[in-house]
């Protein structure tokens, strides 16, 4: 932990280690479930995608924005790769559910930089629009796999914790050790200042 | 740890009691505590002789304090009269009344002669016209005392001397003023009384009458600073050619200079007499318009200040809060984020962390930066050494002309004498600069020569001992005829 943080966000993280603490302390006594490899397993499964998509809502908080349609976007991106993993294989159905995911992104960070609309309205707009794409893409239907163990394998069990990890530490690399990363940073903490120092903001 | 240690004196209905000391001296922890947001651990607060305590900021403001701090407390998207009610509007049932409101706004607005719309969203004002929407405040609370945290640090000279006009009205009114102040000229030409404080202790409090500037200052260091003068100088070849230049597209207008290394030229005038915007355009966040500029007889790439960065033009912008530090990152990170190629690996794109963080100590040692370690965060950091750090920004990169754009303002004295020490020695090891500042002491002893701006053009060129304060303000407010002086005395060139 780092000393020379504000003692509010000392506190607040070391708070947040507790309530997981007593959290997973009233858990185990509830349940004897609980604390069970296979459980945990599940929990971190599960909890892996969150943790994905925080990864990219870090980024856009670290350069003083923000995104509300991270969600929608999940969803919809996912739905686009599920339906196409029957038509067209595993590899390029995930490369087509990243480029929805990122073309949403870079339309909210169009509007955003060059028509000047405020991340929180441009992004909430964004919300109900790609909720409504996934709605129109799918019918309103569920999408079953059949078979494709192969995609069935990476997206259960260890392979999303491992994802999930790996990202974190390639974004903390990003942000530490490259100049994009760095003028992220400068961006986010002042955005005035960052152009002095010649960021292109 | 005690922030302030067995600190007594008193404030005299209708007075102006100047508060003054370094950074770290304690005078903000005595601020809060009349605020109500600190809690005397032994001692107390009289007023009126009465024992009183502030367990919080409402019983203060309740008592009759009103702490006017220097980072405002308005709502920028209330209005004036919104902010001045705030937390005591008028009411007529359940409903503000906003009739009243408008009025009694209206009444306090003009005893200050502030000029605006009771209606208008505080966002909408100058700084200067918050800061008077703040002492409006003060007023509509009927406070008795009230205390003022360094009131004048965002004011050019004008606005200043109107507020200093509106403190003294205030204690002709019966109010009592605690004045919290770095600049000695200003509580010097205010106070009643003066009273310093050094590392959390109580160290004088004397009338104004009875104590000299020179004693405040040692009072305020612990020691007898030494007063000290511009060295001579010995400038070398052109570095910065200038001609004929406009900015922005006649913000500034028809200036034409040259600058050797080793020389310190001055940018002096009135708020709006165009500096700033000069320094701007020299920096390439303003538009040239018109004219050449040349650095080393090469053309200077003006557009944007990533060319006059790589050029070796570096920048102290002026105001350190909102144009320099990144308050939420490290010493690090502010110090080498102008010039991140310079530590990069051979593998492309990927910084060195190791070089950043010598180079870093290098500049601690150097600059005499004080901080504990290069991942602290730079907004723990006095002002003096942000501004050492920021400094050093500038110097990172390959630079070759410096722009100090008020490069001490905020700054306690002591570090105020380190960085004109250090800018000399910058100098004498070759960097020319170019220095707007609207302080006149610092201008004299800065600068070689002074250019006097008047409305965006030049308006006279002072150099060597010509500079003195009555030149400079003759010039800068149109009272002087142009003059215009040989660029300089034959003695200073090599």
């Amino acid at each position: 932990m780092n000393a020379n943080q504000p003692r509010s966000a000392r506190v607040a993280s070391s708070q947040v280690g507790l309530m997981l603490l007593i959290v997973c302390g009233a858990f185990t006594i509830l349940s004897r479930q609980f604390l069970t490899p296979g459980n945990l397993l599940n929990v971190c499964t599960s909890a892996s995608v969150v943790a994905i998509v925080g990864l990219g809502m870090t980024l856009a908080i670290a350069s003083g924005n923000f995104d509300l349609s991270v969600g929608s976007t999940a969803a919809f991106a996912g739905c686009v790769t599920m339906s196409l993993v029957q038509r067209i294989g595993v590899a390029p159905a995930i490369l087509a559910g990243l480029a929805t995911g990122a073309s949403v992104g870079l339309i909210n960070g169009l509007i955003v930089t060059e028509l000047g609309v405020p991340a929180f309205i441009a992004t909430l707009g964004m919300l109900t629009i790609v909720r409504g794409a996934a709605l129109i893409y799918t019918g309103g239907r569920d999408i079953y796999l059949y078979g494709q163990t192969q995609y069935k394998i990476l997206s259960s069990g260890f392979a999303p914790v491992l994802l999930a990890l790996a990202l974190a530490f390639v974004l903390w690399f990003v942000l530490q050790h490259t100049r994009f990363g760095r003028h992220i940073l400068a961006t986010g903490s002042n955005a005035a200042s960052a152009r002095r120092v010649g960021v292109r903001t | 740890m005690l922030a302030l240690d067995n600190v007594s004196f008193d404030i005299l209905a209708g007075e102006v009691h100047a508060l003054v000391g370094e950074n770290g001296a304690g005078k903000s922890t005595l601020i809060g505590i009349l605020a109500g947001v600190h809690q005397p651990s032994v001692g107390q607060v009289l007023l009126d002789q009465k024992p009183t305590v502030f367990p919080d900021p409402l019983s203060s403001q309740r008592a009759g304090i009103s702490v006017i701090f220097q980072e405002f407390s308005l709502l920028p998207h209330l209005s004036v009269a919104e902010n001045v009610f705030i937390g005591r509007e008028p009411r007529r049932g359940l409903m503000v009344d906003r009739a009243t409101m408008n009025r009694r706004t209206r009444e306090i607005l003009r005893t200050l002669n502030l000029d605006i719309d009771s209606a208008t969203p505080v966002s909408e004002l100058a700084v200067s016209q918050q800061q008077l929407v703040e002492i409006a405040r003060a007023l509509s609370a009927r406070a008795r005392v009230i205390v003022m945290d360094e009131p004048t640090a965002a004011l050019n000279e004008r606005e200043a001397v109107r507020l200093l006009e509106i403190v003294r009205s205030l204690a002709a009114g019966g109010v009592s003023v605690l004045y919290v102040s770095h600049r000695l000229e200003e509580v010097f030409s205010i106070a009643d009384r003066i009273t310093v404080l050094r590392d959390g202790r109580h160290v004088v409090t004397e009338r104004r009458s009875a104590i000299t500037e020179q004693q405040v200052v040692s009072a305020m260091v612990g020691r007898e600073l030494v007063h000290s003068t511009r060295p001579n100088r010995t400038v070398g070849p052109i570095v910065l050619e200038i001609r004929d230049v406009s900015v922005d597209g006649g913000l500034v207008r028809n200036v034409s200079f040259s600058l050797r290394r080793g020389e310190v030229l001055g940018l002096a005038g009135l708020m709006g007499s165009g500096c700033s915007e000069l320094m701007e355009g020299l920096y390439g966040l303003r538009e040239i318009t018109e004219g050449s500029l040349l650095l080393e007889g090469r053309p200077l790439r003006t557009a944007g200040p990533q060319g006059a960065i790589r050029t070796g033009v570096g920048l102290v912008p002026e105001d350190r809060k909102r144009q320099s530090v990144f308050p939420d990152l490290s010493v690090v990170h502010n110090l080498t984020i102008a010039n991140l190629p310079r530590w990069f690996r051979r593998l492309p794109g990927l910084l060195d962390l190791a070089a950043e963080r010598r180079k870093t100590l290098d500049y601690k040692r150097q600059l005499n930066i004080r901080f504990t370690r290069p991942d602290q965060r730079i907004s723990g950091l006095s002002g003096g050494n942000q501004q050492k750090v920021v400094l050093a920004r500038a110097l990172a990169g390959n630079c070759r002309v410096l722009l100090l754009a008020e490069p001490t303002r905020g700054v306690d004295v002591g570090a105020k004498a380190e960085i004109y020490a250090l800018i000399d020695r910058l100098v004498q090891n070759g960097i020319a600069v170019v220095l707007q500042t609207t302080e006149l002491p610092e201008l004299l002893r800065l600068a070689d020569r002074c250019i006097v701006f008047v409305a965006g053009e030049p308006r006279g060129e002072l150099c060597g001992s010509q500079i003195t304060q009555e030149a400079v303000m003759a010039l800068a407010t149109g009272l002087s005829h142009r003059v215009t002086i040989s660029s300089a005395s034959a003695s200073s060139i090599q």
